[in-house]
């Protein structure tokens, strides 16, 4: 019997503590500011979710939830206090901000903290980002947008404009966008899926996935410890010629004409197109360049 | 063996409840002040070679260092004619508090801590005055000594350290062929704020990086002494027995600091004197008496021009640290008593508050004089002139 007992009080401690969960806090800001063409939106947050949307109106609407969440109520709660938003305009340019300001550096949040930003700018805006720790999400067209983001998840879906990138230790995607896009990562993580114009991009370590879309394109790729991993479209498998130079290849039709190449690059590919301006050059140092057909891979299926 | 099930599975289910709970509270992201970041602690050191003044110190283990250095001492008697020596010396440092903060993860192993330290030290000889021959010239300066130190290092960004603590140095220095000369023992302050030339470095990117959000700190007001050097205590004996002279200087510099309601203004006042106390008067050796006090007086408004955009981007606090301009007026007094002179200057820096307990200021500044004479003897400052270009570089301790 006292057994039965022993594993019901067991029980009956794990489903409490389980039970037993974080208060969350949380306050609000919703806040228009008139935006002037040329003028800079520039945000700098920490621990935010920043999603960016376009729309037709010529002011900037931000939507901040500042959210603090610990065991302890009143902990929670002064923590929250330590975010000091800020949205606002100094000159024509527009502000935001949410660092962790403190009167005693001893005072330091206890709390799990994370800031909700959602921003809608006229389509002739520009922007400057710098995050860390939350995620960046770009949607929609604008002049240009400037980021440096560690410890990210960043998405730009349907993008068109200018993007400079500066990551660290980041998750990077971006779909179906086009622009002179330029992005300096390092230890992150990149797919590019079907991203036109122009393209550098500078990566250390981390990884990069990349395809092709069918508009122009014209890239330049320089990497070093990153693997590499080009997926082809069945078009751009036809039309293009290839240039490989210890390539692990399943396209039959990579010319390996380079592979004496004296290079201390370990690979390198171009791609050209007669009847197209588009073209990729890649060059990786240390770890292999991978091209894959997709349509060898169905027919491998 | 049922008992042991039955015990068994309720430890774990205890121990699952348990963890649960502690990683509801748990935050993945260490929260880092600028003292963290300024200071370098986690980053590992075995050498540094550093100037001002010329030094190079190498760790030997976790705990202990040999570093050999060079520097001068300055003695001015009123009655021995020695001015400037310069010492080639090997001292060795005990960080005595090195493995345990090593060991508990709460800083690298590096050349950053309080310390323990012990030197033997050997003039080569500069000794600088126009009344004696040039054989006495070379035989003075052939000074050798012992100083035993307490204080503590710290690395300041990449390119700064900041050694400070009490030192007590014994000198014994020759003044003549004939070996007549004195003994010197002085008690200090010591505050080196120098240059690291070059050290060997590893990156802070390695397994152990830890992500990390800054903390910012506001301030209204800020008190601080600074301390170069705070005081010196010197005592002299002859070798000819006779008796011994003591001199005591304390330099009291005071800044103080308040914000112009929230803005990027600040008002200054800053206060600094020399006050001297010697037992020798006329050549005479007698009792203890003030022999001098010297002072400056400044006031003027800051305007830290970048700060507003800094807070707005959450890139700083509000608070004293920041590229600044400043506009004084300064007052002080001379060792003539009849002359007193007034300035007006202007100042560009950038201040800069590490933690919660010093400041460090740096600035160009450009003065002209606009009241009173200036005296022969110089003895404060190179104020003195109608107009001229300074340098400030100092340490400041926060008082509140």
């Amino acid at each position: 019997m006292k057994y039965i007992i022993i594993i019901i009080s067991s029980l009956m401690l794990t489903s409490y503590t389980y039970g037993q969960e974080s208060f969350k806090e949380i306050k609000s800001l919703s806040k228009k500011l008139d935006y002037k063409e040329g003028a800079t939106i520039n945000i700098t947050g920490e621990r935010t979710f920043i999603y960016i949307s376009t729309w037709d109106e010529n002011y900037v609407e931000a939507e901040v939830e500042v959210i603090s969440r610990y065991k302890d109520q009143k902990q929670a709660k002064a923590d929250l206090e330590l975010i000091n938003v800020i949205f606002e305009k100094y000159g024509e340019d527009i502000f935001f901000s949410n660092a962790i300001q403190v009167t005693d550096v001893n005072n330091k949040p206890k709390s799990n903290l994370k800031t909700i930003l959602n921003l809608k700018v006229p389509e002739y805006a520009t922007l400057e980002l710098k995050n860390s720790f939350g995620e960046i999400e770009v949607l929609g067209q604008m002049v240009s947008v400037s980021v440096v983001s560690n410890f990210c998840r960043n998405s730009f879906m349907d993008y068109s404009g200018d993007l400079s990138l500066k990551s660290k230790y980041d998750d990077v995607s971006i779909v179906n966008s086009e622009g002179q896009i330029k992005i300096e990562g390092n230890r992150s993580d990149m797919i590019l899926t079907k991203v036109g114009g122009k393209v550098d991009l500078g990566l250390e370590y981390g990884a990069l996935d990349m395809t092709y879309g069918s508009g122009n394109f014209i890239y330049d790729v320089k990497a070093k410890y990153t693997p590499i991993t080009v997926y082809l479209s069945p078009g751009l498998e036809i039309y293009h010629e290839y240039e490989c130079k210890n390539c692990t290849s399943i396209t039959d039709n990579c010319n390996e004409r380079i592979s004496k190449s004296n290079s201390k690059k370990k690979d390198i590919v171009i791609m050209g197109d007669v009847g197209n301006t588009s073209r990729s050059k890649i060059q990786s140092e240390s770890e292999n360049v991978t091209i894959i057909s997709i349509t060898q891979q169905a027919n491998n299926k | 063996m049922k008992n042991i099930i039955l015990i068994s599975t309720a430890l774990i289910g205890m121990a699952i409840s348990i963890s649960a709970q502690s990683s509801v509270s748990k935050d993945s992201i260490r929260y880092v002040s600028e003292e963290d970041d300024v200071y370098r602690l986690h980053q590992e050191k075995k050498a540094l070679f550093k100037l001002l003044p010329l030094s190079y110190e190498h760790k030997i283990s976790t705990s202990t260092s040999l570093a050999i250095n060079t520097y001068s001492t300055t003695i001015i008697s009123d009655i021995l004619p020695i001015n400037l020596n310069v010492n080639l010396a090997i001292e060795g440092r005990y960080y005595y508090q090195m493995k345990k903060r090593v060991d508990s993860g709460i800083q690298a192993s590096n050349l950053s801590g309080k310390y323990l330290a012990f030197s033997a030290f050997r003039g080569f000889g500069i000794a600088i005055n126009e009344d004696i021959t040039d054989e006495l010239n070379a035989a003075a300066g052939a000074t050798k000594g012992l100083t035993l130190s307490l204080g503590g290092q710290k690395r300041i960004h990449d390119k700064f350290y900041w050694d400070n603590g009490f030192l007590t140095e014994y000198l014994n220095l020759k003044t003549g062929p004939d070996l007549s000369g004195f003994n010197a023992v002085t008690f200090t302050r010591k505050s080196i704020f120098g240059i690291v030339l070059f050290g060997d470095s590893k990156s802070q990117e390695g397994g152990d990086f830890l992500p990390s959000v800054k903390v910012h700190v506001n301030r209204k007001y800020a008190l601080r002494f600074v301390e170069n050097t705070s005081f010196t205590i010197t005592r002299l004996s002859d070798f000819e027995n006779f008796e011994p002279t003591w001199k005591i200087n304390i330099f009291p510099h005071l800044v103080s600091e308040l914000k112009i309601s929230n803005s990027s203004f600040s008002f200054m006042q800053e206060f600094q004197t020399v006050i001297g106390f010697s037992n020798v008067e006329n050549d005479v050796v007698g009792s203890l008496k003030m022999d001098k006090v010297l002072y400056r007086a400044q006031v003027g408004i800051r305007y830290y021009y970048n700060m507003k955009e800094k807070i707005l981007t959450g890139e700083g606090g509000n608070n004293f640290t920041g590229t600044y301009v400043m506009a004084m007026l300064s007052h002080q007094n001379t060792s003539d008593l009849n002359s007193n002179l007034s300035y007006i200057i202007g100042e560009w820096g950038y201040q800069l508050e590490v933690g919660d307990g010093f400041f460090l200021n740096a600035g160009v500044n450009a003065a002209r004089r606009v009241s009173g004479v200036r005296p022969d003897i110089i003895n404060l400052g190179p104020n003195l002139l109608p107009s001229g270009i300074g340098i400030r570089l100092n340490i400041g301790r926060r008082i509140f």
